[in-house]
This record gives C-alpha cells, structure tokens and sequence, in this order.
C-alpha cells in the first residue's frame, strides 16, 4: 500500500474554516527533507495541528468583529469559496444550525447574548485553547450532561471512511468483503457504487469463486464457459482444439472466460466496461463506412465490448444458487427403443456449432443428438449386441459392445472406421486417452490397447466383470515428466507414470500401473459391485489435501483394510501380470526372468504397498523416497510400486467410486483409504460423475443424487426416471442422464433455462 | 537506542528502535537524514520525534502493535483471501471511530501492515451489514434517485438471497 501520501494530498481541502487555520506551525522536529507527511496536513475530523506547548506561541489570526464571531458560531453553513471539513460539510447538508438556532430564540434576550458569547469566543480561539476549553466544560459537567455527550458524541462522530480517505484505501477495504456484503455496498449511495462494483474487485472474487470452491465462504462458481460465436463466413476455429468437456482434468482459469459481448445480448444493459483492450469487434481498424456516426458507434462498441466481471460472477452465482435450491429444468430425449447404457455430451467441440450428445443403448445403437434443439442426429448400426460404454472426442468415437467388440466410429458421418477384437466376453467399460485406450470387460481382463499401432496387452487380476476404467496420468504437470529415450524405445506410446483404475463386480477397485503392467494398488471397501468410478484431481489446499488423516475416520475399516490387504497378498498371485502370446513382452522385464519369490526380488504380491505411519522411523529416510524419475524397468520395484506420497506437488488425486451397495465412495488415491462414504440411495449406485464444485449419482432407485463432495451431503435428490438410472454426465449447469427405460433426461440448473422440446415433458421446478 | 516519540498533545512515548522502526516516518526521519545530510539525526536518546497529526491514545495503541511486531513481518501484502492472525483480529476490534483513526494514523505515518489491518477491520464491521444499516452505521445519506433505487434494486436483488445460503 504506497497510499501515505496520498491522503496529505486530500487533506488539505478538509482544513476547515469554522475555525481560523493557524498558519506557520511550529514543530520541533529537525524533519529532513524527505518526503514524509506534511505537517501541517488537518487529519480526522478537523483535527488542529499541534502547536508547540512549552513555548507558548500565539497564532496570528485576524480577529472578527464580534458580529462576525457570531455570524461564525450561528451559521457555519459554507458560504461558497469557505473551506470546510468533512464533518461541518454534513453539518450544513443537515441543518443543524437551523434548530440550534430556533431552541436560541425561545430563549430571553440576556440568556441568548451570553451564550452566543460563549459560543463566539469558544470559536475564535485556537485548536489547543478549544481542547482547554473543552477540558474545562467537561470536568464541570455532572452525569446527566456526560450522558447527553455521549449520545450526540456517537450520533456525530459518524464518518464515511470512503470520503475521507482516497479510492486506493477503500477498494482496499472492499476487496476484504464477500461478494454478498460488497453487493449490498454497491447500494449505498453513488461513490460507494462506484467503488463497489470495480472491475478488479469483482475480477478478483470471479478468481477465488469461479472453478474452486472459496476457501472462506464454501461456495464455487461454475465456469460456463460459452461458446466462441464466430461471425459468420469466418474461419473461426480456435487454434487450440478444445478438449472433451467430461475428461478434461486440467484446469481452466476464468482467463479462458470469454467476456466479449455478442448482438444477441443487448449492449444498453452493459453500461460499463473497465477493461481498456480493444475487441476483435471493435470495428475501430476495420473498413467501414466512416463518418461522425460510425466514429460514435465504434466509440460505443469499444465501450461495450466487455461484461464487467461483476456480471460474469452473478450470472454463475445464480446458476450456483439453482444448484443449490434445486432449481432446474428437465427435457427428455426419447429415441432409444431400449434402456440406455452410456452416454457423453461436448458443449465446447470446435465444430458443429451445436453441443453434441451421443448415447449407447441395449438396441444396438449410438445415437448422436444436437443438445440445443434436441434432435437426433444420426443413429449408428453395427454392434450385434447391446452398446455399454462410449467416449467420444473431437475426432472419433469408440463404443464397446456385448458382442465382445470395440468400434472406432466418424461420428460425423455415421461410419464405422474399425473394429477391435480381443475380449472373449462383451465389452463394458472403455476409456482413452490420446493414443491409450483401455477396456474393461465380462472376461475379467482389462486390454490396453495403442491405436496407433493396434496392439494390445491385457491386465489380468479381477475374478468378476470389470465394470468402469480410468486412466490416470500420474506424472502430468509434475516437472520430472520427461519422456525418456530408453522407455520409449521398447514402449513407446505409454507415457511414465501412466496408470489404470479398474473397477469390478468383485468389490475391489484396483490400480494398474501401464508401464509395469501390473496391480499396485487395491482399494478394499465396497461390499458390493463396484459400477462406476470417475477420478477427480482436486487444487492444493482445497478442503481434504492438507488433511492427513481421513476426514471420516472409520477406523474399524481403515483396520480392516489394512489386514487384508497385508494378508491376501500370497493368495493372490493373479496380481503378477503373464505375458500374453502375441503381446509386448517388456524388454528385460523381472517376470519374465525371475519367478516371484526369488531372493533379491520380493514377491510382487507380498509387497502390497502399505502407507507406514507418518511417525514410522523410516518415513523421511532417503531410502523410502520413490524415485524422482520414473525408470520403466529398472529393478528396483519397491520403489516403483510406491506412489508418489510425500512432497506431492500438483493435484490432489482422489477417487469416486459407486457401488451396487447402495454407498459411494471417495478414496484417498495415494494411502489407499476410503476417506469419506455417502449413504443415501435406497438401492445400487449405477454411475456417478464429479467436479470440483459436486457430485452426482445414478441409482437402481430411479433417482439421481447431488452431493456436497466435502461434506458427503446429498443436495438435492432429481426424480422423474421411470426405469433404473444407469448412466449420468455432470456439465457446469446440466446433468444428462440415461435410463433403462430408454430415456434420456437433461436436467438444466442455467440462468435461463427453458425445456430443450415443448413437446417433452414441461418444466418442473423443485 | 531508543527514541522519544511525541504525540499531538506532548506527551513522550520512550521507544526501543526496532519498535520504532515499524513506523515508517519515524524510520524515515532517522535514517532519512543520515542519508541526506550525512549523519544521523539520532545518535542519542534524546532524539525526539513529534507526531502532530497523531493523539496519544491513538500512539499508544499503534505503539502495542509496533511492539507486537517488533520481531516479526507483519502481513504486508497480497491476496485478499489471506487471514490475518487471530491477535491481530483482537487488536483492530470492532470500534468503526477507533478503526478510522488507526487506519488514518497508519497511513499518516507509513505503516503498511497497520493500514492493511485496519482496512480489514472496517470490512468486517461492513461484514454482513444490508445497505440501509451501512448509511446508518456511517451516517451516510443516500443519494440514489428513485429509478436507480429500483434499478439497482433490480440489478442486486440477489444479495436478498445471500443473506440465507442454505
């Protein structure tokens, strides 16, 4: 705050003239000739500068005529060209004077002389005699008079601290207030709405609400992030391909917010613009008719070419507090002869213009939709059986079906590119990620196929269907993550540090690491069927990473855990990965060398990793620390098999799992532990999906649930499904469900949001 | 070392220098001058600084947060998100009129942690307050014409439903 000066510089019209400013201060201080206050500046409420004490100098003043001492005393009310401060300026506006002034005149002759007297002789003397005074009058005074002092005293001595001091101090106080207070500010009076709804101010809350969740008030805004509308005949794709909105796991910033004002929004509602940047609209460099009107009109659309930020944040903050009352629109899509299995939507796809949702069901069928009108597209034919899982990007889409196949699909033109084969049962769960596509299937296996080559090695270990996939980039965003030469020579298209959820109808989640091709991780929890798990990467210092222990800690379970997972390892030697014929066996790989067991090299399965506790004499120990550099095939096993567990930089990893135990789950990706369990649904969780902002579930019970993550509290409870809810997508202001009934349910919490088709079913406001 | 600071009325506050150090006019004026005119002002007790915009109350209460940090780095800048310690908290307290007379003091004799504080102090006695109780708290009038009443009413109606976030 370099503002010191800044309030001298004010102060100086705030010397009032009620009193005759002493002139030629006297201050005994040798003051160099730095730029420190000036003395003589008037300070709160008309303070008088200090006037040496022990020599007793007398201020030269002009001395009034004792009418004009009077005229002062009555009626201080500005005459203009006085200088007054900022307490007298309000005294005048009120008309104090006034009514003191009528009390005086009730009064007889004598008594009216004297006190204006008094008054007068108070006024014309200098700030240190007033506090004499002042002193004097108040040791006279008996309780009565104090007790009236003290009353006017708490009345008067009122001051807008926004008058007073520079714009600097008060956007400073300001930024100190939540959004609610400084909207309730803004309604003050003109100068306090002006400063109220500064850009920056609102620019800054916009950076602490919008993506993440306020650490102070526990509210995060939605992103919305609207689509760039180009105007026509341009060439208007971004140079960056935008991601698939429901994968996307790194994070956005409100930079990436577009805030341009289009046509559709009337620019007269957007009266102000602080952000100086000329638009890509601004017709200003722009051949054009000229003339004084155009300069006008380009003057005005520089003007309008921006939402203020306090724009940008309300219009989330309503779609925030939809959210949170529960307040919604649903749309049906009806089209699916059959239930629904799977579904995807992408609302920020380069091209078409329109966001687009595509849907897998039991009659054999993708169907791809336009969201907006709520039109099916095209219908893709090919799977004989039905399709259970889909994910789509820009470019393609691949469907996994029961008749034992993958699809690679131009969703664009409806055709089938190809078809991969592998799985000796129906494909369940699929999930890619650049050139890695995983699949889970009836068989039990997980394939790990590369599309760029078509080869494929499976991961064995599941003893029941394997219901969901995620991969996980582990090393992404950290600085070690360095391709390295000698890795990508023998596998080159699996990054270091690559991993695989899987979950199955056998209870255990299980981590794969794809580079080892091996289980490094099982999550015991569930005493159901796990169907659905979404990873979620949390910021740093959000709610559950600083945490080191489970928020909930269940400790029976923690124990429980900990036994098994110890105890079954020996038992389990399906955890060691047999190459397959006809797949990459990893050059030098242990397994392939050495039966498990040997000395030198622990069992792979004996050495289940358990997290020692942090006061485990070891815990700091060099030794313990996994390797900085991920080295594929490097012998060193234990040390692989360890994840990254302390001095975590980047995200938090955690897990959200659901299960036909009616519960979800949320798990503690490095320590293994179920840090949190949400009971609510009244039968099996089919799906669940996650942000940083909620969590929403799909159960048998036909409803679907919105949850606080942090707090494992069921929000709001959606019901309208007729059948079993088996698949759901969660967006920034929308949930798209799917149903065994072969519905599909859009169910939209935006600002203004209207049923996608008037003939579906109307709008329903909970 | 130590430094006699003299506040508006005369009275003489006895400091130690690293407590008067956390005042920036009083750094200035003893450092400042070495640097101008090649020696140091205060080169003995007897130095004495007056501060005449400054009341003794309100120097005595500054001087206990000069004391406070005299060893540490008060919280000088950055992110508005950021919590000050709990001490100071207590200290600022709840007084508007006290408040403003810090925060005027602060800024008169260059105290950056100080003044940031007390800005944080005034937003939490604003905390929470509805527009009608800031006027009377600060006793301001309202300037609003009747239309930007309703307009604004309009155009803020939301903050109604931050009062009772579920």
């Amino acid at each position: 705050m370099e503002s010191a000066h800044t309030l001298s510089s004010v102060a100086n019209q705030k010397t009032c003239d009620t009193v005759p400013a002493p002139q030629n201060l006297l201050i005994r201080s040798s003051r160099p000739p730095s730029p420190s206050p000036q003395a003589t500046t008037t300070s709160l409420f008309d303070v008088p500068p200090m006037i040496n004490a022990d020599e007793d100098v007398d201020i030269p003043m002009e001395e009034p005529t004792a009418e004009e001492k009077q005229q002062i005393a009555l009626f201080p009310p500005a005459p203009t060209g006085r200088k007054l401060c900022i307490r007298h300026q309000r005294m005048a506006d009120e008309g104090t004077n006034l009514k003191l002034q009528h009390s005086l005149d009730l009064l007889p002759d004598d008594e009216r002389s004297s006190i204006a007297q008094i008054w007068s002789s108070f006024s014309a003397s200098s700030h240190a005699r007033r506090d004499l005074i002042l002193r004097g009058i108040l040791t006279m005074c008996c309780f009565t008079e104090l007790s009236l002092l003290s009353d006017q005293l708490r009345e008067i001595i009122r001051i807008d601290p926004f008058t007073l001091f520079p714009s600097e101090l008060a956007l400073r106080v300001l930024s100190y207030l939540d959004a609610a207070t400084l909207t309730r500010a803004a309604q003050v009076n003109r100068n306090w709405n002006r400063l109220a709804n500064d850009d920056v101010l609102w620019k800054t809350m916009c950076q602490q609400h919008i993506e993440r969740k306020c650490t102070k008030c526990g509210w995060g805004l939605p992103f919305l992030k609207t689509k760039k509308a180009y105007p026509p005949g341009a060439d208007g794709r971004p140079a960056v391909p935008a991601r698939p909105s429901s994968f996307s796991q790194t994070k956005r910033t409100i930079d990436e917010l577009d805030r341009d004002i289009y046509p559709t929004e009337s620019p007269s509602k957007r009266h102000r613009s602080s952000s100086p940047e000329p638009s890509p609209l601004s017709p200003l460099g722009s051949p054009g008719p000229s003339g004084p009107m155009s300069q006008f009109e380009a003057y005005e659309a520089q003007k309008c070419v921006t939402r203020p930020w306090k724009d940008v944040y309300h219009e989330r903050h309503q779609v925030e507090s939809n959210w949170r009352k529960g307040q919604y629109v649903v749309s049906t899509l009806k089209g699916h002869t059959e239930g629904v299995m799977c579904l995807q939507f992408a609302e920020d796809l380069p091209h078409p213009s329109f966001p687009v949702l595509i849907t897998g069901s039991y009659d054999r069928t993708a169907r791809v939709w336009n969201l907006e009108t709520g039109k099916e597209i095209r219908t893709l034919r090919g799977h004989s059986r039905a399709i259970r899982a889909l994910q789509f990007d820009e470019a393609k889409l691949i469907t996994g079906s029961m008749d034992h196949t993958l699809r690679v699909w131009n969703w664009r033109n409806g055709q089938c590119v190809r078809t991969l084969e592998g799985h000796t049962e129906g494909v369940v769960c699929l999930q890619f990620d650049g050139n890695v596509l995983a699949s889970g299937s009836v068989d039990t296996t997980v394939k790990v196929w590369n599309l760029r080559t078509g080869e494929c090695f499976t991961l064995r270990g599941h003893r029941d269907w394997v219901n969901a996939v995620n991969i996980w980039d582990s090393k992404a965003g950290s600085s070690d993550h360095i391709a390295e030469p000698s890795a990508s020579n023998q596998l080159p298209d699996i990054d270091a540090g690559k991993m695989l959820f899987s979950a199955s109808d056998d209870g255990v989640i299980r981590l794969w690491d794809l580079n080892l091709r091996q289980c490094v991780k099982q999550y015991h929890g569930h005493v159901g069927q796990v169907q659905s798990i979404k990873l979620l990467l949390l910021d740093e210092g959000s709610d559950e990473s600083d945490g080191t222990t489970p928020q909930e800690p269940d400790y029976a379970e923690i124990a429980a855990q900990f036994q098994s997972s110890v105890g079954e390892g020996p038992d389990e030697p399906e955890d060691l990965v047999t190459p397959e014929v006809g797949t990459i066996v990893p050059f030098n790989h242990p397994y392939t060398q050495l039966p498990s067991g040997m000395p030198g090299f622990a069992p792979v399965s004996v050495s289940i990793p358990t997290v020692p506790p942090a006061d485990h004499p070891g815990f700091d120990s060099p030794a313990f620390a996994p390797s900085a550099t991920y080295e594929a095939h490097d012998h060193e096993l234990q040390a692989n098999r360890r994840l990254p567990l302390q001095k975590r930089t980047g995200p938090l990893p955690i897990l959200i799992s659901g299960s036909l135990d009616n519960t979800i789950k949320v798990w503690d990706v490095e320590r293994g532990q179920c840090m949190k369990t949400l009971f609510g649904h009244i039968e099996g969780v089919w799906a669940v999906d996650s942000d940083r902002l909620r969590l929403v579930s799909a159960s048998h019970d036909r409803t679907i649930k919105v949850w606080v993550r942090e707090q494992g509290r069921c929000l709001t409870t959606l019901v309208g499904h007729r059948g079993a809810v088996t698949c759901i997508a969660l967006g920034d202001d929308k949930i798209i469900s799917g149903s065994d009934d072969g519905d599909i349910k859009i169910w939209s919490f935006a600002r203004d949001a209207k049923p996608i088709l008037p003939l579906s079913s109307g709008a329903v406001a909970a | 070392m130590s430094i006699t600071l003299i506040s508006k009325e005369g009275a003489q506050f006895l400091v130690s220098k690293p407590v008067a150090d956390r005042i920036g006019v009083v750094r200035d004026c003893a450092y400042g001058a070495d640097f101008w005119l090649g020696y140091a002002v205060a080169t003995d007790d007897s130095m004495g600084i007056t501060l005449a915009n400054v009341t003794s109350s309100i120097l005595s209460k500054i001087l206990v947060w000069c004391e406070h940090y005299k060893d540490m780095e008060p919280l000088v800048d950055g992110d508005s998100n950021m919590e000050f310690p709990e001490w100071d908290m207590a200290y600022i307290g709840h007084d508007m009129n006290q408040i403003l007379f810090v925060l005027e003091a602060a800024d008169y004799l260059h105290i950056p942690g100080l003044l940031l504080l007390a800005c944080k102090g005034i937003a939490d006695v604003l905390d929470g307050r509805n527009p009608r109780g800031i006027c009377d708290l600060l006793g301001i009038v309202m300037d609003f014409s009747h239309r930007q009443e309703v307009d604004m009413d309009k155009e803020n109606g939301y903050w109604r439903w931050f009062l009772h976030p579920t």
